[in-house]
């Protein structure tokens, strides 16, 4: 079958390229390839269903809609995964033995959790936290001891949701801190706090695996983070580094196709470094820029500066711009009781983290943005 | 696509349990939400974009934290 468009992925950032060609290609037909037997989901909705603020259907997207009456075609499970991709001759070939061609192609395969496989002592099973699957398995944790192995994102979900069943947790952390590749010691230190405040144990320098193995722990929690899909575009033709290199326009090494999402490296405007950019925000936009610059002849191109959030324990916590990025001078301001860090380059602010109340959060995006590199 | 009828938002509700601050509603809509101390979206114009805009930011939410009315109280998002 050919299809004027394919969409390999079938999260949000896919679901909104469709849409937004569909916007603009009311005939042209697209189809969406996707690995999880799911309509498109939120995943940051998860931690609200783990905790049972809100039913699992809330995590269902209205995207789904606006997909169906848009004629998208939408193939999930997997039997249709992508097993792998010609962009030479425009095909890809599924892993039930199915081969179809295409005019443009958006890869948004995003990513997956780092595989860590783990049985303590006493015989307790390991978790992740990114899928609806992941989620439902947590969703059904009850009491028991947890160890949670991690310094970011997931691993502080997966702390908050224990907490929340009330199970005692010990944090492993191999660095000497959460966040360690964004995060200053005194903001970290604020984050620690806060979770020791809620009677979690934590061990930082260690051996988080030996630690969990030797544990009498009944659940393991593991957050080492993603891992983006790219094994299927070995041989395809398509430049890699730990992503998918794409160039302003979301447009890879083969100029038919596009990257978004968490497994798209993208340049970073501001820094005008190579990174990969895993959030919800830059998931929506990047899938709208690459979607607006498959079915139109005047690219646009990528520029924003994305934020990503937690309230830790009711700690609000936001990282801004290019947090991680090295080779970048550093400091730190506490103002209102709030730990601010800003993140300078040539001078230049390129992003900037706040643990606490942040006020003066669009004063700071607006200096980001007025210097695009 | 085959309803036509114009959309007409009249009150918008954030639920701050929900939101958690993704500011996805803010980069869309920007004239109609922005973020407070505590990462909240909260509401600052309620004709600060066009409805359509509105429904956009609401629908790009990824926890379904903002809620739109029409003119008789109906709920417009989610449902």
């Amino acid at each position: 079958m050919h299809y004027d468009y394919v969409i390999i992925g079938g999260g949000i950032a896919g679901a909104t390229a469709a849409i937004e060609i569909r916007n603009r290609d009311t005939n042209g037909s697209i189809a969406i390839f996707g690995d999880e037997p799911h309509p498109v989901y939120s995943r940051v909705l998860l931690p609200h269903v783990v905790r049972g603020k809100v039913p699992e259907t809330s995590a269902i997207m209205p995207q789904n809609k606006a997909l169906a009456s848009g004629n998208v075609v939408v193939f999930s499970g997997a039997p249709f995964h992508v097993a792998s991709l010609d962009s030479v001759s425009h095909s890809i070939t599924l892993a039930n033995g199915e081969n179809h061609t295409f005019g443009k192609m958006l890869i948004a395969t995003g990513g997956r959790v780092k595989p860590f496989d783990i049985t303590t002592k006493a015989g307790g099973k390991s978790y992740a936290f990114q899928t609806l699957d992941d989620a439902r398995e947590l969703r059904d944790v009850e009491g028991g001891s947890a160890v949670v192995i991690g310094g970011g994102f997931i691993a502080i979900e997966l702390i908050m949701s224990f907490v929340h069943k009330n199970i005692p947790i010990t944090a492993l952390l191999r660095g000497d801190q959460f966040f360690r590749n964004s995060l200053d010691a005194k903001s970290a230190a604020r984050i620690a706090e806060k979770i020791r405040e809620n009677h979690v144990d934590i061990i930082t320098n260690c051996d988080p695996q030996e630690i969990a193995t030797k544990s009498e722990a009944q659940h393991v929690g593991v957050g080492v983070g993603i891992t983006p899909n790219v094994e299927f575009l070995a041989g395809s033709g398509i430049d890699i580094a730990t992503g998918i290199l794409v160039n302003e326009f979301l447009q890879t090494s083969s100029p038919d196709i596009f990257a978004a999402g968490d497994v798209a490296e993208c340049i970073d405007p501001f820094t005008g470094e190579r990174r990969i950019i895993g959030n919800w925000q830059n998931a929506i936009f990047q899938g709208k820029i690459a979607g607006a610059n498959m079915a139109t002849a005047q690219p646009q191109k990528y520029d924003a500066v994305t934020t990503y959030a937690i309230t830790i324990f009711g700690l609000p916590v936001l990282f801004v711009g290019a947090v991680e990025t090295k080779n970048a001078e550093r400091t730190t301001d506490e103002i209102d009781g709030a730990i601010y860090q800003y993140i300078t380059k040539e001078e230049k602010l390129v992003g900037f983290t706040c643990v606490g109340p942040c006020t003066k959060r669009q004063e700071l995006i607006a200096r980001i943005t007025s210097h695009t590199k | 696509m085959a309803d036509k009828k114009p959309l007409k938002i009249s009150k918008i509700v954030i639920d701050r349990d929900l939101c958690i601050g993704a500011a996805t509603c803010v980069t869309i809509a920007p004239g109609t939400f922005q973020m407070d101390a505590e990462n909240k979206a909260i509401l600052v114009n309620l004709e600060g974009d066009d409805a359509e805009t509105i429904l956009m930011g609401a629908e790009s939410c990824p926890t379904k934290a903002i809620f739109l009315y029409d003119e008789d109280g109906n709920q417009i998002y989610p449902r």
